[in-house]
């Protein structure tokens, strides 16, 4: 089946083109050249004065494991202001903050998202993110499993392990959890948080093992750049929403020596100490730091102001701010010697000087960092905000006099502490394109998403463009995945089962054998049904596939 | 005849998920051993030892084939307008296919442990806890109170994989740490240390252990008048407050399903509250055991699919959650169900069915699907043999904890349809109906 896509104007950052009127073919899934010599076209869609592009890519986005499903299961208040009922192809479900995963992968389907991936996977719970994920249609998915507080890795570098012998287990732990890369959360302090450490900076050592985030850091990037694992070490840096946390964000930084990071929702983890309240924006320092350190990427976790609920691994950062919950309760836990997780509901308020001083240090860094191919648009759904107010977001990125509309309505105190005002910078249509699709499938090593060149899959979105960016970005006027229209002016029109996309490093296999035993003497599964086969993914995704990228990579970028 | 032997294979008949057994094939018989208990062997000997061309299909009691069977279900499903999904012993593939189900015909979906559920759930959509894994407990926790909760006999060998273990990573060994018991269980076996420590026991009836709650969490926030007037042993209590102010990481372990008295979600509440102020000097956590009749693993797909947990109705289009109006027992009491949908396709032994008469004396139809080895259920319209997880189909089991799930394995062949294909097939039969 050959589909040709005729006359709009392609919006395709990886090969430049920008707004260039041309056409797309698309044939089983993929986009081509044209028609083979003697080749009918089946199907002809004129999108003349239309923008296209490839499918988004959300490169962090909670969407799996356990938990999601905790925040559901506290919050039935938040869901029944917004049921979805059963409505032609869709079953029902719910959305707002924690929505149900069928809800999940027919929104972002319908606002031209295509991809999304679940950043904080525990090895331990990776079954149950696989199995959320493969009951959310439409999109592809993946995920990055969380290291840095588990037993086993903190073993290893107290008995000062080699290198080698690290990036053995945390292979073994991509391989065996199929993840797509790998994060640290808080290093080291989810564990030192069992040993009833309420605090641990970036060169505190861990109370019981001795070693500091610094060196779990540098280990774990270092252990993916040996791995040639695309995607580098995805960090929750330490003393997330501290007052000064600025500092361990620019240390830890430097802490990685050259080595490729990403800074997750950065904008948690700008903050200063200065003024009366002793809370301030140092969105520029961070910003400066980004645009100099070539190897450095972020994503914002941008906060809009509502109801929502924040979702983490931190169990330390989230006990120490469940007081601030709201509605007052939160789940709190400490999880199989390998991890942990807090959720507590949140509503940020514009009028309240913290949360309106949250919101314009996201901006600022969003204007500040000069390369949108190293910054990523996102809420770090749902903890900064639900996905769905992404079209919101690229509206304020890029309309300077709606942010500033917007900026006069927040908590006077915080404006006026604020330089968002002064910042002159709306992103250009090429950059959306650019921070939402281009450069997370460039970061993420997935080479035929991201684009629109011959040889891509065929996930394209087409827009009906509009001097409001954020009625443009809600609900595009067509939506293919895979080929497929599955989205037509908001409106689902077709349920797909997306694939998991996954790496597959090179390790040596006989780090089992110390792994089996461990499991064995302290654990209380056994590693045999730890792992996750490819056959258990295929079983577990409604059909949806399983696709390997390679592992490959540039060398050290400095 | 077939033999094989299978290791590491995981265990759904209890919540504890152990997954160390090992499982003799002789064709048709199933022997469990390696770290399986008593409860496991039985239900593993118990599913397998029906020969597979035995009757597995009945309508009013009467063998039928599997075609026949379908026909009376899709005459039962096609018409009701109000259908009722209870049971719900099931793993998650199974779940999965009720699920798609249950949003075709709009049923109301409750567990057969939801009224023990949902006192740890109103406790947790009201505050929130803070609590642990199975894991954690076997290597960190120095003191460990089993509150209104006879462990053992829930979980069988709790003790032995989570607590007298023999190298726990955070302490000297397993024979220090302090069990104490606030309740009155059965036996002591379980929680005795392997060197004969028998476990400090505090005996109080059930009836006093809503009290006794609320006094340590009392006690532990250093929150009750100083004359205060109780005929509890308060000297006893004080010191369990004290001891776990004094652990390094002090576990609480309940089983909903024990602490049967009404209002026992403010039992739950106290005790996570306690465990709350505990946290702002030192580490203690909730172990809220559950999980048995797969209740984790299908409320699990359930809060994904659909945001909420047990007893929602989906007869609206749309979940709609009342933990109160859509109990099983209420909604089949005032007839508000036309069709029961009944669910027990785990544990064999799990035979106790609710009462499918109501207040004015009329009977909601039941169709039930079982596990081999289950009994005829005589209220049953159509009763159907389903694939039993980890003996005839594989699945995903989400164990005590709820972090963790559990690869269960296919281990003999018998023809009987899994709950997903039973669900798919009524789907098929109701064909297209618009929205
Ligand atoms: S304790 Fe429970 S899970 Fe473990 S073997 Fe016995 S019945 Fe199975
Ligand atoms: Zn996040």
């Amino acid at each position: 089946m050959l589909t040709l896509l005729k006359g709009g104007k392609i919006v395709d950052p990886t090969r430049k083109l920008s707004s260039v009127v041309g056409d797309i073919y698309m044939r089983d899934g993929w986009i081509v050249d044209g028609p083979k010599p003697g080749e009918r076209i089946d199907e002809e869609i004129n999108i003349t004065g239309r923008i296209v592009m490839a499918g988004a890519i959300d490169m962090h986005t909670h969407i799996g494991g356990g938990k999601v499903n905790i925040a559901r299961n506290m919050l039935p208040e938040d869901h029944r202001f917004d049921p979805v009922h059963r409505a032609g192809l869709c079953r029902s479900g719910c959305g707002h903050a924690a929505p149900s995963t069928l809800t999940t992968g027919y929104r972002y389907a319908a606002m031209g998202y295509t991809a999304g991936f679940e950043p904080a996977m525990l090895p331990v719970n990776a079954r149950q993110a696989h199995l959320e994920m493969g009951d959310t249609p439409i999109i592809d998915k993946g995920a990055y499993v969380m290291l840095g507080s588990d037993d086993f890795l903190l073993r290893l570098m107290r008995e000062g392990a080699s290198q080698e012998r690290i990036n053995d287990y945390v292979g073994f732990t991509i391989a065996s959890s199929q993840a797509l890369g790998l994060k640290v959360v808080n290093p080291g302090g989810i564990s030192d948080f069992k040993f009833n450490r309420r605090k641990l900076d970036l060169d505190e050592e861990h109370s019981h093992y001795h070693v500091t985030a610094r060196q779990i850091v540098h280990t774990l990037a270092r252990a993916l750049h040996e791995l040639k694992v695309p995607h580098p070490l995805h960090i929750h840096a330490s003393n997330l929403g501290v007052p000064g946390n600025f500092q361990t964000t620019l240390d830890t930084i430097t802490g990685a020596e050259g080595f490729p990071i990403h800074l997750t929702h950065i904008q948690f983890h700008s903050y200063g100490t200065e003024g009366d309240r002793k809370f301030s924006s140092e969105a520029a320092k961070i910003a400066e730091a980004i645009n100099n350190n070539p190897h450095v990427s972020a994503d914002v976790g941008q906060i809009m102001f509502g109801q929502t609920v924040t979702c983490s691994g931190d169990n330390m950062t989230q006990h120490r701010n469940a007081g601030f919950g709201n509605p007052k309760k939160s789940v709190i836990m400490d999880i199989e010697c390998d991890a942990g997780c807090g959720v507590v509901p949140f509503k940020y308020k514009d009028k309240n000087f913290v949360n309106a001083l949250q919101w314009a240090i996201g901006l600022e860094v969003f204007l500040r960092v000069e390369d949108p191919w190293r910054i990523f648009l996102t809420t770090d759904h749902p903890n900064g905000a639900p996905f769905t107010s992404y079209p919101h977001l690229i509206r304020l990125l890029m309309d300077k006099s709606f942010r500033n509309e917007a900026l006069a309505r927040i908590n006077p105190d915080a404006a006026a502490l604020s330089t968002l005002g002064s910042i002159d910078r709306e992103y250009t249509l090429d950059e959306i394109a650019i921070m939402t699709r281009a450069a997370p499938a460039k970061i993420l090593g997935l080479k035929d998403c991201g684009h629109l060149a011959p040889g891509a899959r065929a996930d394209v979105v087409v827009y009906q463009e509009d001097s409001d960016p954020e009625k443009m970005f809600t609900a595009p006027e067509y939506v293919f995945k895979n080929g497929t229209l599955v989205a037509h002016s908001g409106e689902i029109v077709a349920v797909t089962w997306g694939d998991v996309h996954v790496v597959k490093p090179q390790f040596d296999r006989s780090i089992e054998k110390p792994l089996g035993d461990y499991f064995d003497r302290h654990l209380t599964q056994k590693l045999g049904n730890f792992k996750i086969s490819d056959d258990e993914i295929r079983d577990i995704t409604n059909g949806g596939g399983l696709r390997v990228h390679a592992c490959e990579r540039d060398g050290r970028t400095v | 005849m077939a033999t094989a032997t299978l290791t590491d294979v995981a265990c759904p008949f209890c919540g504890l998920g152990c997954d160390d057994l090992t499982l003799d094939v002789s064709g048709e018989t199933l022997a469990a051993s390696g770290g399986a208990c008593v409860r496991a062997k039985l239900a593993f000997q118990k599913i397998a030892s029906t020969p597979a061309d035995a009757p597995h299909s009945w309508v009013e009691g009467k063998p039928v084939s599997l075609d026949q069977a379908m026909a009376r279900v899709m005459d039962l499903i096609a018409p009701s307008k109000a259908p009722l999904f209870g049971g719900l012993a099931t793993d998650v593939l199974g779940m999965r296919g009720l699920m798609e189900l249950a949003d075709r015909t709009g049923a109301l979906l409750d567990h057969m442990n939801s009224e023990a559920k949902l006192r740890n759930l109103r406790s947790v959509q009201d505050a929130g806890w803070i609590t642990t894994t199975l894991s954690e407990v076997r290597n960190r926790a120095d003191v460990i109170v089993c509150f209104g909760t006879d462990v053992s006999a829930r979980f069988p060998r709790f003790f032995e994989r989570c607590v007298w273990v023999e190298e726990p990573m955070f302490l000297k060994d397993s024979e220090h740490r302090q069990v104490i018991i606030i309740g009155q269980p059965k036996d002591l076996a379980g929680a005795t240390s392997p060197k004969g420590r028998v476990p400090e026991v505090i005996s109080l009836s059930p009836d006093r252990l809503a009290e006794a709650a609320a006094l340590m969490r009392g006690l532990v926030a250093g929150s009750l008048p100083p004359q205060i007037q109780t005929d509890l042993p308060l000297e006893a209590l004080k010191s369990v407050a004290e001891r776990l102010k004094q652990a390094h990481y002090g576990v609480i372990v309940w089983a909903a399903a024990d602490l049967d008295w009404s209002h026992a979600d403010l039992t739950v509440q106290a005790l996570t509250g306690m465990v709350g102020t505990l946290n702002i000097t030192t580490r203690c956590s909730g172990l809220p055991l559950g999980g048995s009749d797969g209740d984790f693993s299908s409320d699990a797909v359930m809060l994904w699919q659909t945001g909420y947990p047990f007893r929602t109705s989906l007869a609206s289009g749309t979940g709609h959650y009342d933990p109160v109006m859509h109990s099983t027992q209420r909604v089949l009491h005032e007839d508000e169900a036309d069709l029961l949908l009944w669910v027990a396709g785990l544990d064999p032994d799990r035979t106790q069915v609710p009462n499918t008469q109501s207040a004015s004396g009329k009977h909601c139809p039941m169709i039930a699907l079982t596990s081999a080895g289950a009994p005829l259920i005589q209220e049953a319209m159509v009763q159907i043999t389903v694939a039993t997880p980890a003996v005839d189909t594989h699945g995903y089991f989400f164990r005590a904890d709820k972090i963790v799930s559990l690869p269960l394995r296919k281990a003999i062949q018998r023809s009987y349809p899994t709950v997903a294909e039973f669900a798919h097939r009524v789907m098929a039969g109701l064909g297209e109906k618009a929205c």
